[in-house]
């Protein structure tokens, strides 16, 4: 993430941070690692959600301010 | 000192409004004829705020790994070899900003070369959504550092023309991305 000044502040993923669910409820999703591709069918009204996890890890003396990151989720459709 | 944060997105190819999702995107696959040689894909955008959206064509195809995932496997520079449309398919406009509860319609038209045997060439279409700001919850403590994320959508769907059957003669293309459109 890049904050004031051009600092920065990592942000981390592990396998089961993301969660896909079909219904689109949180309590229904199916986990995955974020890092990975992962497969999924999509309902038939073509909905899902995808629920992401993760963690920043400040430093100790990190630097006080806004940090702001962009998450890319690509979705290939496969017929 | 680690924080903690969670995201979530809705992966929208059809639907209603919703917070952190791109644009609706249909049809999921666009076949062209090739006595029409064009085609077209509308966006919808189902959310309050406008969304700024970038359209691009590569080629690839699916392939398997050794644990069964699926992932594309593109290539740049797709040679003869590969039932590609790259080179003579175009998408336009190539940006544009869907307004909130706004329809647009991205227009592809197929320029296929002089002599292109018979076959069918496919290219892939990604529609990159610039889908705001994401909602995160789960951090408890800002009084120093605040953390915002904003998600991008990219959404691909198949492009594929037929060239016409029994006009150029037939074809060979790459076993390894035959039918894997």
């Amino acid at each position: 993430m890049i904050g004031p000044g051009g600092a920065l502040m990592p942000l981390s993923f592990r396998a089961g941070d993301a969660g896909y669910s079909q219904s689109q409820l949180i309590g229904s999703q199916v986990g995955f690692d974020p890092r990975q591709s992962f497969t999924a069918t999509l309902s038939n009204n073509g909905r899902g959600s995808v629920f992401v996890g993760g963690r920043a890890n400040p430093a100790t003396n990190q630097r006080a301010g806004a940090y702001t990151a962009t998450i890319t989720l690509t979705v290939t459709v496969l017929p | 000192m680690r924080r903690v944060f969670a995201v979530a997105a809705i992966l929208t190819l059809s639907g209603a409004a919703l917070d952190a999702q791109g644009v609706m995107v249909a049809p999921h696959a666009v076949f062209i004829d090739h006595r029409l040689r064009g085609g077209s894909v509308l966006l919808y955008n189902p959310g309050t705020e406008p969304v700024e959206v970038t359209i691009s064509t590569i080629f690839g195809y699916p392939v398997t790994d050794s644990t069964g995932a699926i992932t594309l496997r593109t290539v740049d520079a797709p040679d003869s070899t590969l039932p590609s449309s790259l080179a003579w398919i175009q998408a336009f406009p190539r940006r544009l900003t869907v307004g909130p509860r706004e329809r647009q319609t991205v227009r592809l038209l197929g320029r296929p070369p002089v002599g292109l045997a018979d076959g069918e060439y496919w290219l892939r279409m990604v529609i990159a959504a610039q889908a705001g700001r994401v909602p995160i919850s789960g951090v408890a403590d800002t009084t120093a550092i605040q953390v915002g994320l904003t998600l991008e959508v990219r959404t691909i769907i198949g492009v594929k023309l037929s060239q016409r059957p029994g006009h150029h003669g037939s074809r060979a293309v790459t076993a390894a991305c035959a039918n894997r459109w």
